[in-house]
């Protein structure tokens, strides 16, 4: 028997197999983008941070929103074509269909982008700087890193990762030494000689490291069973009542029996040790490093203190400690394009203190050098032009409350790079007559969304700015990491975007490949563009909720 | 028709097949194996629970490499790690690895296309994809126990902010237990959503001619209410473990709240003001449906099972049917009951515990017409029969415990206790499981056309049936003084000497004796489930032969296919006359009339008309 209703549907359902299929599985993607929005919600309603809002570029939104609704036409077309017997209205349309969609991952991946590269540096107080960081073509630190000047390297034998280990040796291979002899036991039958496998002053290579590593492993394991073989024996010394009587009766979760077993075992570890049947488990490998610069990317780890000049203790992942003295990591800003007080402003409000004071004392207001004194001056002319602002809504009503309107906390507490560059042309000279020309004559237009800024624009930034990362609470590119509104905004666009490569690639298939089923069947091949853009409707769907929901709310 | 055009090689018929039959065996085996797996889990967790403080014996441990020994067992005695990460792969082998792909997937596969007079599966590939997708999820899973940081250790529930903590100092987060048990988790819900969707297109729309809704077995009922939550429930936790994988990649804090603190990295680096709370709102939002994923096959297996060995109809069909959608409804509106110690307010609370009151009366309609379906039946205690009638009272059990914990206020006592532990093992496993070997047993003679040896299967039952009431009534028993159910010693550190007036360490004393006597009861356990591996493969080749197509004189269609069906299932197109339980009908001559006989009359009429 074959597999009925594949092409026609079945009478009494009106359907064929995979209408029924798409509609399932759409069911199940609405469930799957409802938890989604759903966690949206729930995130941004407990938030204990300001949320981020309108801080998306919509141009380039806005137009990824029509074209995809472009597609979703086309995409019909081309089923029509099908329908019609007409091959080239459907390679036409669903051309456009495909191109559509590369035309939007563009526009998708020049927005992630722009975002991966933004860093931005929350200190201490909440307050926020953004930028762009200095680095080198080829620095994988992207100017984010700890550097130590080593004195010792530490390294756990048995986890010690090879990327971090080529790192150290690539840095400092030749001045790393190590410091004391790593000394094994080998036994054979029941003699046992020590002999150092790696003398003081050998060099430091991954193979130095993996031999210690498989010795450490072999000791560990061996001192293991050695250990829970005396402890078996222990049990069995503890149960005999001509050994221990006081025992007798007493269930095995007594202490008397306990401690005994305990202390049994202890006196039979010691012997052992006595009779030397262990094997030396030393997992650590200390290597001198003669103040050798280290450099790592601030992901690989935690320091104790970073401020130059002190003592400091780097911990990488794998367990590698370096001790030394901390280096200058502090974070060099090419430069600023934002000033972010709210959180600041949040965290006084709710603590009853007093914000705008907290933020005449706030480290980013006492940056040093140049680019520190732009960042006084940008902050003192915001001042004057939230003045005004605040005065000219003042006397617009509400027409709820009857009161007058106030400023937003983004008005009154955030720096765009769109301001600073009007404050530029205004001198940072703001009057009541010219305040206005801030949000109006000399705002950039939207068009820099697509383009990005232009030199002009770079031009009027703070440069150089130098924020030491002792006065840094927490670090990060506009990345998933930033906060919760760039986690759910790059996990739904993100598994968009994925949908959209899928159908994309669903569909140039029928578009490319369906030639021959068209020949030969081509109300399948009708069939199977119906449930492609049923698909690719859903598709679209999900991103006219995207759009609104994290570009304009 | 069958066989036409078909002659795919070896690896094309049974490794990478796209036949619903040979799927549904795959399923079948490597679910056993994965509750094999599982069940050693427990084994080694339940000596440590019993003997805290010796060794593990070596008829468990020779099972590890010394080397692995070296890492995870500190003087050969389990430790806290190593007991936290052979629970959570517990349970999550368990639910998502074993009973729900061996219900859900072998019998829901093998049965289902069979029973609505199907060819096939509507989607023979996607199918196979299912399958494939699930064992390499589950083989990802299991293998994270040989990575460095050894496999997940944070619960089957993985809940947050201990989940995203765990493995996070790690340099490589691919390769650590957590994320892999992550990505598995992704794998395997998008294997169970191919495989949903698969089944509701083909209970849809490849039913056989005849075959109107209510003329289906309740067994397709129920495998048709499974998928749908399967397909709906599923998602939200696909959500939540995507969202987790981006914390740890990432470095987000969906789940992760403001200022968090760890005594291994002091204050945890990261933006915070995410909400643990919305992670178990999702996964509970799946869990509980889950719970019925887990049960409806099982109890779907016992419907078909009992009308045919009572000899008479299921009692309340209708209503049994009315009953799982209205299950399947509720079950998606009870999720926070999970959840009581939460802090939730009290209206919230109010509405999850009425709802979980209200889910118990179509549960209740289920057991109830299965028990009445044996009255004044004459009873054939084959050996599906046997296991079916011990699922009742078990199951029974397993529901009546889950009662008080419908109500928050003993929710918050009993949360977290060995109470809970020994309410929902009494559902799953000398319910459902035993359910799913009553469904073993009573196909097995249509897969392999052998029966399967009652001699062994006896020896298999009884030994089972003891041993279980053992291992999980003590547990009630112990929940109620109080014993947690994370204890990796199981309760030896607070345990106190008779003289203390310490009342808690009393308490415990008092209790802890019941440890042994469950660890005892597993181990016998175990020894219960050889006979069923060696009956297994040896009826394969030696059982007693079958006489016909249909064993067991059975109604529905399945046993109109050959025996084992060949690749298109039915020799001739199958038609269906009548409902699916029509036994000892008076005006038969024979106490069964399947569905597929054509009336007699019918026939002579059409003839007469083929004559005109």
């Amino acid at each position: 028997m074959e597999i009925p209703y594949i092409v026609n549907a079945r009478k009494d359902t009106g359907l064929n197999n995979s209408k029924i299929a798409i509609w399932l599985f759409l069911a199940s993607e609405v469930m799957l983008f409802g938890g989604l929005f759903s966690s949206y919600i729930f995130l941004r309603i407990y938030a204990d941070y300001p949320w981020p809002e309108r801080t998306l570029p919509v141009l380039p939104g806005l137009i990824n929103t029509f074209i995809l609704i472009l597609s979703s036409v086309t995409v019909v077309f081309a089923w029509a074509g099908l329908k019609l017997r007409n091959w080239n209205m459907f390679v036409a349309n669903m051309a456009i269909t495909i191109i559509c969609a590369a035309v939007f991952m563009v526009f998708k991946a020049k927005e992630y982008a722009g975002k991966f590269h933004h860093h931005a540096t929350q200190t201490e107080d909440y307050g926020w700087v953004e930028g762009h960081l200095h680095y080198d073509e080829g620095d994988s630190t992207h100017g984010n890193a700890y550097v130590v000047a080593a004195k010792e390297v530490n390294f756990s034998v048995d986890s010690t990762t090879a990327n971090y280990l080529a790192s150290i040796i690539a840095q400092a291979g030749d001045k790393l030494s190590l410091k004391r002899d790593y000394v094994i036991r080998e036994i054979s039958g029941n003699t046992f000689n020590e002999k150092v496998l790696f003398e003081a002053g050998t060099a430091l290579t991954p193979e130095v490291i993996a031999e210690a590593k498989q010795h450490f492993i072999k000791a560990r394991t061996h001192n293991q069973e050695l250990r829970t073989q005396l402890l078996k024996d222990a049990w069995v010394i503890a149960r005999d009542p001509n050994k221990h009587n006081e025992l007798v009766g007493l269930k095995d979760f007594d202490s008397k029996v306990k401690n005994t077993v305990a202390e049994v075992h202890t006196a039979l570890v010691k012997k052992a040790e006595n009779n030397n049947e262990f094997l030396l488990a030393n997992g650590n490998m200390v290597f001198d490093a003669d103040g050798a610069e280290l450099k790592f990317n601030s992901g690989w780890g935690r320091t104790s203190d970073a401020k130059e000049g002190d003592s400091t203790n780097l911990s990488l992942l794998d367990g590698t400690v370096v001790t030394g003295t901390a280096g200058d990591s502090n974070f060099h800003y090419r430069y600023v394009d934002a000033l972010d007080f709210r959180h600041l402003v949040m965290k006084a409000e709710a603590k009853g203190l007093h914000a705008d004071d907290l933020i005449e004392q706030s480290p980013i207001l006492a940056l040093e050098g140049e680019g520190g004194d732009k960042i006084r001056k940008i902050w003192k002319t915001h001042k004057e032009w939230r003045k005004h602002l605040a005065k000219h809504l003042e006397g617009r009503k509400d027409a709820l409350t009857g009161e007058g309107r106030k400023p937003t906390e983004i008005d009154l507490y955030r720096v765009t790079w769109h301001q600073m560059y009007a404050y530029a042309q205004l001198d940072y000279n703001i009057t009541e007559e010219n305040w206005m020309q801030v949000k109006d004559d000399h705002q950039p237009s939207m068009i820099y969304d697509i383009t990005g800024m232009t030199k002009e624009h770079k031009a009027t930034f703070p440069k150089e700015v130098e924020v030491p990362r002792e006065k840094v609470r927490f670090d990060s590119v506009f990345s998933p990491k930033m906060n919760n509104y760039y986690a759910i905004y790059f996990t739904i666009t993100g598994l968009h975007g994925l949908h959209v490569i899928g159908g994309a690639i669903v569909l140039g298939y029928y578009l490319f490949f369906g030639r021959k089923m068209y020949n030969s069947n081509p109300e399948w091949l009708a069939n199977r563009v119906e449930v492609g853009g049923l698909f690719w409707h859903f598709v679209d769907l999900v991103w006219i909720l995207v759009f609104p929901v994290f570009y304009l709310m | 028709m069958s066989d036409h055009d078909h002659n795919p090689g070896f690896v094309q018929k049974y490794i990478f097949s796209q036949d619903h039959k040979i799927i549904g065996i795959q399923y079948g085996l490597t679910a056993l194996l994965f509750l094999l797996l599982g069940f050693f889990l427990m084994m080694v967790m339940r000596w440590s629970i019993a003997y805290p403080n010796e060794p593990l014996p070596e008829w468990m441990s020779w099972v590890f490499t010394d080397t692995w020994k070296g890492r995870w067992l500190t003087d050969g005695k389990v430790t806290g790690e190593t007991y936290n990460m052979f629970g959570a792969m517990h349970g999550t082998i368990m639910v998502f690895l074993g009973v729900v792909p061996l219900g859900f997937g072998a019998f829901g596969n093998y049965v289902t296309p069979l029973q609505i007079g199907a060819p096939d599966m509507a989607f023979p590939k996607l199918n196979m994809m299912s399958y494939w997708l699930y064992l390499v999820g589950g083989l990802m899973m299991c293998g994270s126990f040989f990575l460095e940081s050894g496999a997940a250790k944070s619960g089957w529930t993985n809940y947050p902010p201990l989940s995203s903590i765990a493995d996070s100092q790690h340099p490589h987060q691919f390769f650590t237990g957590q994320t892999q048990w992550l990505l598995g988790l992704v794998m395997l819900i998008s294997s169970s959503l191919l495989g949903s969707v698969n089944v509701i297109t083909t209970i849809i729309n490849l039913r056989a001619k005849g075959l109107t809704w209510l003329r289906m077995p309740f067994l397709v009922w129920a495998m048709l209410v499974t998928a749908f939550l399967l397909l709906l429930a599923f998602p939200p936790l696909e959500v939540a473990g995507i969202m987790q994988v981006v914390d740890r990649f990432f470095g987000s804090s969906f789940f992760q709240p403001s200022g968090l603190y760890t005594s291994a990295t002091g204050v945890v680096e990261q933006a915070g003001g995410g909400s643990p709370l919305l992670f178990q709102h999702l996964f509970w939002f799946l869990g509980h449906p889950e719970v019925y994923v887990l049960l409806l096959p099982a109890i779907a297996c016992v419907a078909e099972i009992i009308p045919a060995n009572t000899r008479k109809p299921l009692w309340g069909y209708k209503s049994m049917v009315f009953a799982v959608m209205v299950l399947g409804f509720l079950s998606f509106i009870v999720w926070a009951h999970h959840m009581y110690i939460t802090g939730m307010s009290s209206s919230i609370s109010t509405f999850f515990q009425v709802t979980t009151v209200m889910i118990s009366v179509p549960s209740v309609i289920l057991i109830t017409s299965l028990l009445i379906s044996l009255w004044g039946g004459s009873i054939r205690f084959t050996m599906p029969m046997i296991w079916a009638c011990a699922f009742l009272p078990m199951f029974g059990i397993g529901g009546l415990t889950g009662l008080p914990l419908a109500f928050n206020l003993v929710g918050l006592h009993l949360h977290d206790t060995y109470y809970v532990i020994g309410h929902f093992h009494y559902v799953v496993a000398p319910g459902i499981l035993f359910g799913l070997f009553a469904g073993i047993y009573y196909w097995y003679p249509k897969m392999f056309g052998r029966h399967m040896n009652v001699f062994l299967g006896h020896l298999h039952f009884w030994p089972s049936l003891v041993a279980i009431n053992f291992v999980f009534f003590p547990m009630l028993m112990q929940g109620m003084a109080g014993f947690h159910r994370r204890w990796y010693n199981g309760g030896d550190a607070y345990v106190v000497d008779a003289d203390s007036a310490n009342v808690f360490g009393q308490i415990v004393r008092d209790n802890i004796g019941l440890n042994s006597v469950m660890s005892v009861a597993v181990f016998v356990l175990a020894a219960a489930q050889l006979p069923f591996i060696i009956n297994l493969f040896t009826s394969w080749f030696a059982g007693k032969e079958v006489a016909n197509d249909n064993p067991w004189d059975a109604t529905t269609l399945e046993w109109a296919t050959p025996t084992p069906p060949g690749h298109g299932n039915f020799t001739t197109e199958p038609a269906v006359y009548r409902g699916p339980y029509e036994y000892s009908r008076p005006d038969r001559e024979e106490d069964f009339y399947p569905q597929w006989i054509e009336p007699a009359k019918k026939a002579e009429s059409s003839e007469n008309n083929d004559a005109k």
